[in-house]
C-alpha cells in the first residue's frame, strides 16, 4: 500500500530477463534504517550490514537489489561527511590516496562480478563477512581498543 | 508524441530510462577521473616523499593548507603530490552530490513537462484520504 504510494515497486534486470519485486514492511524499514544512522553516527562503524539487512529481511528486497541500494546509500550519505571531514582537515592524503585506489579497483571488480553472480554465493559471503566483523567488534569491545 | 503507440515505448518510462543512463555515465566518469587524479598525485607524493619517514604521532590536520578549494588549486599549480591527491578526493566526493543534483533537476523537468504522475496519483483517490487511509 505505501510502496505503490512513494512508488517503490520496481524491477531489476536478472539472466533470465528483467523481474519485477515488490517492497513490503516500509515502516520497519525505515524504523531500522533510523536505527542505522544512529548506530553509524555514534560508532563510526559502515552501517551498510545493517541496511542489506533491513532491506531483505525486513522489506523483502532482492538480494542483488538490497546490496546495491546499500553501497549507493553510503556513497551519497558519506559524501556529505566526507566534505565536513576534507574542510577541517581530518583527511590526509599520505594515508587517503593506498585506500581509495585499492578500495576503488575493488569496487569496480566487485561491481562486475557482482551482475553474473549467484544470489546464494553472495549470501553467504555476506552473511560470514558480518559474522567476521561482529567478532572483531566484540574483541576490540573487550580489550578496549574500541 | 505523434509516434504510434505501438512500437514506441511509453515517453516517460524512456525518459526515466535514459536519465539512469546519464546517471550511470557521470558516476563512472567521476570515479574514474578521481581515481586517475589521485594516481597521479600519488605517483608525485611518493615519487618525493616515498623514502622520507612517516610520522604520525601527531594530527596537523587543522593546519593543513589542504582544507579549502583555493588551497588545493594553489597546491595543484605547485605540483604538489599531496594537494593533487586532495583533488582526486575532492572530485570523489563532488560525484554522488553531482548525481543528486542531477536527478533532482532531472525529475523538475520531468513534473514540468509531463504531468502524468500527479493525475494518475489523484484519479485512485484524493492526497487526503491517501494519508487517512496508511
Amino acid at each position: 500500500m505505501l510502496a505503490r504510494v512513494l512508488h517503490l515497486d520496481s524491477s531489476y534486470p536478472t539472466a533470465q530477463g528483467m523481474e519485477d519485486y515488490t517492497v513490503h514492511r516500509i515502516p520497519l524499514g525505515f524504523g531500522l534504517m533510523f536505527g542505522a544512522g544512529t548506530l553509524s553516527g555514534l560508532l563510526g562503524i559502515g552501517s551498510g550490514a545493517v541496511k542489506v539487512l533491513a532491506m531483505d529481511q525486513a522489506m523483502r528486497i532482492p538480494f542483488k537489489v538490497s546490496t546495491t541500494t546499500s553501497n549507493f546509500m553510503i556513497g551519497v550519505t558519506a559524501a556529505a561527511s566526507a566534505g565536513i571531514y576534507l574542510a577541517r582537515g581530518y583527511i590526509d592524503p599520505g594515508i587517503a590516496m593506498p585506500v581509495v585506489l585499492g578500495a576503488g579497483a575493488g569496487s569496480i571488480l566487485g561491481a562486475r562480478v557482482l551482475v553474473n553472480a549467484r544470489t546464494k554465493s553472495l549470501r553467504a559471503v555476506f552473511s560470514a563477512v558480518i559474522v567476521i566483523l561482529g567478532i572483531e567488534m566484540i574483541f576490540n569491545g573487550f580489550t578496549g581498543r574500541l | 508524441m505523434s509516434s504510434s503507440p505501438h512500437n514506441s515505448p511509453p515517453p516517460d518510462d524512456w525518459n526515466d530510462h535514459s536519465i539512469e543512463l546519464i546517471i550511470g555515465t557521470l558516476l563512472r566518469v567521476g570515479v574514474l577521473l578521481s581515481a586517475s587524479v589521485v594516481l597521479i598525485g600519488g605517483i608525485i607524493y611518493l615519487f618525493r616523499h616515498g623514502l622520507a619517514t612517516a610520522s604520525y604521532r601527531t594530527f596537523e590536520g587543522d593546519l593543513s593548507p589542504l582544507r579549502s578549494l583555493p588551497g588545493i588549486t594553489h597546491g595543484v599549480l605547485q605540483l604538489s603530490g599531496r594537494a593533487i591527491i586532495q583533488l582526486g578526493l575532492l572530485l570523489l566526493i563532488a560525484t554522488p552530490v553531482a548525481r543528486v543534483v542531477f536527478s533532482a533537476v532531472a525529475l523538475r523537468e520531468s513534473a514540468i513537462t509531463s504531468t502524468s504522475p500527479l493525475p494518475s496519483l489523484s484519479s485512485q483517490s484524493s492526497p487526503t484520504v491517501c494519508l487517512e487511509h496508511t
